[in-house]
């Protein structure tokens, strides 16, 4: 019977892996490492902000991203309240949590404001350029019209 | 047919289209520039409504308010709200001279409020609150225990106050004082502006 225990414990082992069981491993984490995981958690929504507001600065619309921030913030505040009350298990859980909310959310803010940058060229462009332009070209047209009929009607009574 | 008879209506037609053609350009060019930048900062009561505000307050129960924010900072801002309690002899925000001259209480916070909010956006967080308090035997202190902010439970112990008989009551003041994160300092300051919430504590 024993010499079956050791494959048995193997195999089980393999299809919890397999099937993606999660096997948990309880760890107590101490007052640094709970002040250090809400510290990175900060300077990650640091970070993100910055992003933030350079996305705004080209012109991109940021309520979205300013959602996804105060979400993250909502995190770290419930992270920082279990730092003060010492559960530095729950205060590492909410700074992770705050962490993967903002996951790729930098790529995310740079995407939009290249965006943003290249829409207010555009924009520059056609409002701008092309308008400025139309309008000289309205009244060049104008001056050149009114030359012309000018020349062919001008004289009195030269055409009806 | 003399075609200098209709100068003047050449002249208009030909302005006219060229104003038309220049309205993109011209409603782009001809905007007011900003010249006041500020942020409100309020709090309503349980109707979202300035009205019907917690003021006696009863041992274990729960009462809900809003907190808002607006900014016309010109960008978007990173806030702080922090969360303080004080009794009447306790520290209080300053409330006189200019925005920019005002002092936050001494008092530490409770708790921190995160707020992001986009240029000319608003920002609003429903708010439940509660307090466990019990009064001592001379009936005449109320010692706070604990109060519960949302879903968080943050500690008073060591915080208490006096029956005031000329108001007749247990004074208790729940401030939330506005900071705001500067980005080329990289730290918060105050931002001059508090919002409070003054209570009663009545028996029960």
């Amino acid at each position: 019977m024993r010499k079956f225990l050791l494959p048995a414990v193997v195999v089980l082992v393999l299809m919890l892996s397999v099937a993606g069981v999660p096997v948990r491993v309880f760890a107590v984490a101490t007052a640094d490492e709970a002040r250090a995981a809400v510290d990175g958690a900060q300077a990650q929504i640091i970070a993100c902000y910055g992003a933030v507001v350079e996305a705004e600065g080209a012109g991109w619309n940021v309520t979205e991203l300013a959602g996804v921030l105060n979400e993250a913030g909502g995190l770290l505040s419930r992270a920082r309240v279990a730092l003060e009350n010492g559960e530095f298990d729950v205060a590492v859980d909410f700074s992770s949590n705050c962490t993967d909310k903002l996951a790729g959310f930098t790529d995310r803010a740079v995407t939009s404001r290249d965006s943003a940058a290249l829409e207010r060229s555009v924009d520059f462009m056609v409002n701008i350029v092309g308008s400025v332009a139309g309008t000289v070209a309205v009244i060049f047209a104008g001056w050149v019209l009114w030359v012309y009929l000018k020349r062919k009607y001008g004289q009195a009574g030269s055409a009806v | 047919m003399d075609v200098r008879n209709y100068q003047v209506s050449f002249l208009t037609v030909v302005a006219v289209v060229a104003l038309l053609v220049a309205s993109p350009a011209l409603s782009r060019l001809l905007v007011w520039p900003r010249t006041e930048f500020f942020t409100e900062l309020w709090l309503l009561g349980p109707n979202r409504m300035a009205e019907d505000y917690p003021f006696n307050v009863s041992n274990g129960q729960s009462y809900n308010i809003y907190l808002g924010l607006g900014n016309h900072l010109g960008y978007c801002a990173y806030y702080l709200v922090e969360v303080k309690f004080r009794n009447e002899s306790m520290s209080a925000p300053s409330i006189l001279g200019p925005v920019e001259n005002r002092t936050p209480s001494d008092l530490p916070s409770l708790y921190n409020i995160t707020a992001f909010v986009a240029d000319e956006g608003v920002w609003e967080l429903p708010v439940a609150l509660g307090f466990s308090y019990e009064y001592n035997d001379t009936l005449l202190q109320v010692d706070f225990h604990s109060m519960t902010f949302n879903d968080d439970l943050l500690s008073l112990e060591g915080t208490s106050t006096l029956w005031n008989a000329n108001t007749s009551r247990f004074y208790g003041d729940l401030v939330f004082e506005l900071w705001l994160y500067n980005g080329s300092a990289g730290n918060f300051g105050y931002h001059g502006r508090f919002v409070d919430l003054k209570l009663n504590m009545t028996v029960v």
